[in-house]
């Protein structure tokens, strides 16, 4: 997670049900952030990517 | 090495160079290539995702020869991952997503075959593009066995919560986001 380009948080999403995966993010400062969200399998060197931004008022 | 190993090793190529013989004074002609897009470590590329661009090309001019997308189903899960493949097995059935083109070629070409997607709206970010190259004889169709395979690496990830441009309020200090999404082999 980011905010102003600067990394400010990881956090390792659950395997909840089948292909699905959750978590919960906590911000504590206003402004713009960017989710950025990995998936990576070093068995198989199968690996995705996908993004979301979050506004905080 | 005897003259008689020599001859065993030139031997089975003389069908092949009569083919290219034959092709390369032949008139032009039609000639299928069947494409298939696979997820490594997982099934075919199929409708299911929104299907695949193909697009083949001349390699040497660029001219498009022949485009369309990758449609059908996915594929018998139990042949393609829990079923060991010898050598000339094919893992395919009648209904595992293809594109079968037709290039209409006057002597050999070599082509590039170029495979983008997956195309479904939910996969926009998994998006990648896949391409290979072979030579493509006039007349010699290319759909033996599970056709042209191309891999595709990577996971399809459908980030569905928080939504697009999402926005929240601090409150004691803080503000807690869910987020969730769907996980796949493309």
């Amino acid at each position: 997670m980011k905010l102003n380009d600067e990394i400010v948080d990881n956090v390792v999403m659950s395997n909840t049900n089948s292909s699905i995966y959750e978590g919960k993010l906590v911000l504590k400062k206003a402004g713009k952030y960017e989710v950025v969200l990995y998936a990576y399998d070093p068995a198989t060197n199968n690996t995705g990517v996908a993004k979301k931004s979050i506004t905080v008022k | 090495m005897t003259e008689g190993s020599i001859m065993r090793k030139i031997v089975p190529l003389l069908p092949v160079m009569m083919l290219f013989m034959a092709a390369h004074t032949a008139d032009a002609a039609q000639t299928k290539i069947t494409v298939r897009a696979k997820a490594v470590d997982a099934k075919f590329i199929g409708s299911k995702m929104g299907g695949i661009q193909i697009t083949i090309k001349d390699a040497e001019s660029g001219k498009v020869l022949a485009e369309g997308k990758i449609e059908g189903d996915t594929g018998d899960g139990k042949t393609i991952m829990e079923t060991p493949v010898k050598r000339g097995d094919s893992i395919v059935d009648a209904k595992t997503a293809k594109f079968d083109a037709v290039v209409d070629i006057s002597e050999p070409r070599l082509v590039t075959i170029e495979a983008a997607g997956p195309l479904g709206p939910g996969w926009k970010q998994s998006s990648e593009k896949v391409s290979t190259q072979l030579w493509v004889i006039p007349g010699k169709n290319l759909t033996g066995g599970d056709g042209i395979v191309l891999d595709f690496y990577g996971f399809a990830i459908d980030f569905t919560n928080p939504g697009d441009n999402a926005a929240v309020s601090l409150s004691g200090g803080k503000a807690e986001v869910g987020i969730k999404a769907m996980i796949a082999m493309i």
